[in-house]
């Protein structure tokens, strides 16, 4: 039943309770023209303003660390905010610089982007982000391949595995920690009649719903002890009563035994100490 | 044709017969989508959901099927076979059906009768090379098929397709105007895992985007359905996809669902196969 074990300090699963900070980024980058929307531009600023301090909070109450993906832009408009992650002490990554799909870039502006972002998140907390996440939005090998050259050590763009893996790439490898659309708050809640998001404008999902989905699929990470990677995005996750689903969602996977809760670099520390043990393992059995 | 309230018999006594089936697609959905995008052929994001299904998902739904003793059918792309021959062969040496979907889940109704009849054969030298044998049913991938599909297939000599969505027992297939021995065992959209969860941003899936539905209210239907086709004794078809219902959560669901259909000992658990000899046979 168990399949995995790697996770720090001997634990049955891990959990990564990444926060995705698009604010006003998310709708210019999936919509240009909202630039002169301010009203679907003042749902990204709520994430900001609003979202960000009951999350952290949330967190706080937990006292977990995680990982925040960030576009560079977000981080230049509003230092503040960055500076109040950086108070509770949770890991800084890229999210793109204006959180623009990376298939409608060449290669030298996706590089663009990605250094733009490093350099935005390393002048405010004197740290060089290690951590890479695409912006919504298409990728390719390239993209990777481009990351691991402006010297990212891991990437959580894709979907298709549920622990971290090496992905080689021609400049060498990458480590990937995949993510789960049913675990990302963002598509179940956003909306907006125009632009139009979802395209289809399908209704609010039910709160109740979402919450006992998150559970759930904990249920089940735990019980094959594999990487919990959830996303949460303050915009969404920040009104006063989605808050709850947060606060529901850490009650119930922290009531387990042996869970290991942290930030993505921290995970990519761990699994690359692994690998390096196995490697021996291996030569010395050759 | 059966009446709707007819007491339908089925082998060994059982009050309503459950087909167990898995649609396979790995990565070929994803692919098939991203064609019309400039430069979509090297897209890897929306992939990556389908990989799963081969890489993680299959494994997990042999050892429940093993856990309740039950089979299943797989209709799987040939090109998923071709690139999985191992995970065919423990699925097939597991006593389950691999059954036929297409060679990349082409959408049939877009081909002419000649490239439908080419994709066909094409696969089915794939399954010989794999497992050593020929499908013998047949689900149309990507929506409808077209007018003479069903044609074809009986006469390159599939027993059976479950395609439709046009009855909750088996059925002869009507093709030109006459009532023939091939079988038609329809699933149903509400009954589908794809239907419920399904999810991208971009390239948009569904079409509307709409939301992934809640995992207890899925359950919910999937049960009530489920509980339906017990009471009226018919032929209860979950159509699955490994990449959707092996998510952690959701094998979790589906396992949920197996216990409280085998709180029933009338059920007969049957591959597509099994229920269309069934049918050939009796009905």
């Amino acid at each position: 039943m168990e399949e995995v074990a790697y996770w720090p300090h001997g634990a049955r699963c891990g959990a990564l309770l990444t926060v995705n900070l698009d604010a006003d980024q998310f709708w210019l980058g999936m919509f240009p023209d909202s630039i002169t929307r301010p009203k679907t531009l003042s749902m990204g600023e709520y994430g900001i303003k609003r979202g960000l301090d009951r999350v952290l909070r949330t967190f706080e109450e937990y006292n977990i660390k995680t990982t925040f993906f960030i576009p560079g832009k977000v981080a230049e408009n509003y230092p503040d905010a960055i500076d109040k992650i950086i108070g509770y002490k949770h890991e800084l990554a890229v999210h793109g610089h204006t959180h623009t799909s990376m298939h409608l870039l060449t290669a030298d502006q996706q590089v663009e982007e990605m250094e733009k972002a490093k350099e935005a998140l390393k002048k405010i907390s004197g740290i060089v982000p290690v951590g890479f996440r695409a912006p919504e939005g298409e990728l390719t090998l390239e993209t990777l391949k481009l990351a691991k050259q402006c010297g990212f050590k891991y990437s959580s763009s894709l979907y298709g595995d549920d622990r971290p893996y090496t992905i080689s790439l021609e400049n060498g490898p990458i480590i990937e920690i995949p993510m789960h659309w049913e675990l990302h708050d963002f598509p179940y809640f956003a909306f907006n009649y125009g632009p139009a998001f979802p395209i289809g404008q399908g209704r609010v999902s039910s709160y109740y719903q979402v919450t006992r989905t998150y559970q759930r699929e904990f249920n089940g990470y735990y019980r094959y002890g594999l990487a919990y990677v959830a996303q949460f995005t303050p915009q969404t996750i920040g009104s006063p009563g989605k808050i709850k689903i947060l606060e529901d969602v850490l009650k119930h996977i922290t009531q387990t035994d042996n869970l290991w809760i942290g930030t993505c670099s921290d995970l990519v520390d761990a699994f690359t100490l692994k690998l390096r043990t196995s490697v021996k393992y291996e030569s010395l059995h050759r | 044709m059966t009446e709707t309230y007819q007491k339908i018999t089925w082998p060994d006594y059982a009050r309503c017969a459950v087909m167990l089936s898995f649609d396979l697609d790995g990565d070929t959905i994803w692919a098939n989508g991203n064609c019309s995008y400039a430069g979509g052929d090297n897209f890897i994001r929306s992939t990556s959901i389908g990989d799963y299904g081969p890489k993680r998902s299959v494994p997990r739904i042999l050892e429940l099927l093993d856990k309740y003793n039950l089979p299943a059918t797989f209709f799987t792309p040939a090109k998923v076979v071709e690139e999985n021959p191992e995970l065919l062969q423990s699925i097939d040496q597991a006593g389950h059906e691999i059954a036929h979907h297409g060679y990349r889940h082409e959408r049939f109704v877009d081909l002419t009768r000649d490239e439908q009849k080419a994709i066909i054969l094409h696969s089915q030298d794939i399954f010989q090379q794999v497992i050593g044998k020929k499908a013998r049913g047949f689900r149309t991938p990507s929506g409808d098929w077209s007018i003479e599909t069903p044609g074809l297939l009986n006469e390159l000599g599939f027993m059976y397709s479950s395609s439709m969505r046009g009855d909750d027992r088996p059925y002869r297939t009507v093709i030109d105007g006459q009532v023939t021995n091939f079988i038609e065992i329809a699933p149903k959209w509400e009954l589908d895992d794809f239907v419920q969860f399904g999810y991208n941003i971009f390239p948009a899936e569904p079409a509307g985007q709409d939301r992934i539905s809640g995992i207890e209210q899925v359950y919910n239907n999937f049960k009530q359905e489920f509980n339906g086709y017990y009471k009226y004794g018919l032929c209860f078809v979950l159509l699955m996809h490994p990449q959707i219902i092996g998510k952690p959560g959701r094998i979790l669901m589906l396992e949920h669902l197996l216990e409280h259909m085998k709180l029933h000992n009338d059920i007969w658990f049957a591959t597509g196969e099994e229920i269309a000899k069934w049918w050939r046979a009796n009905y």
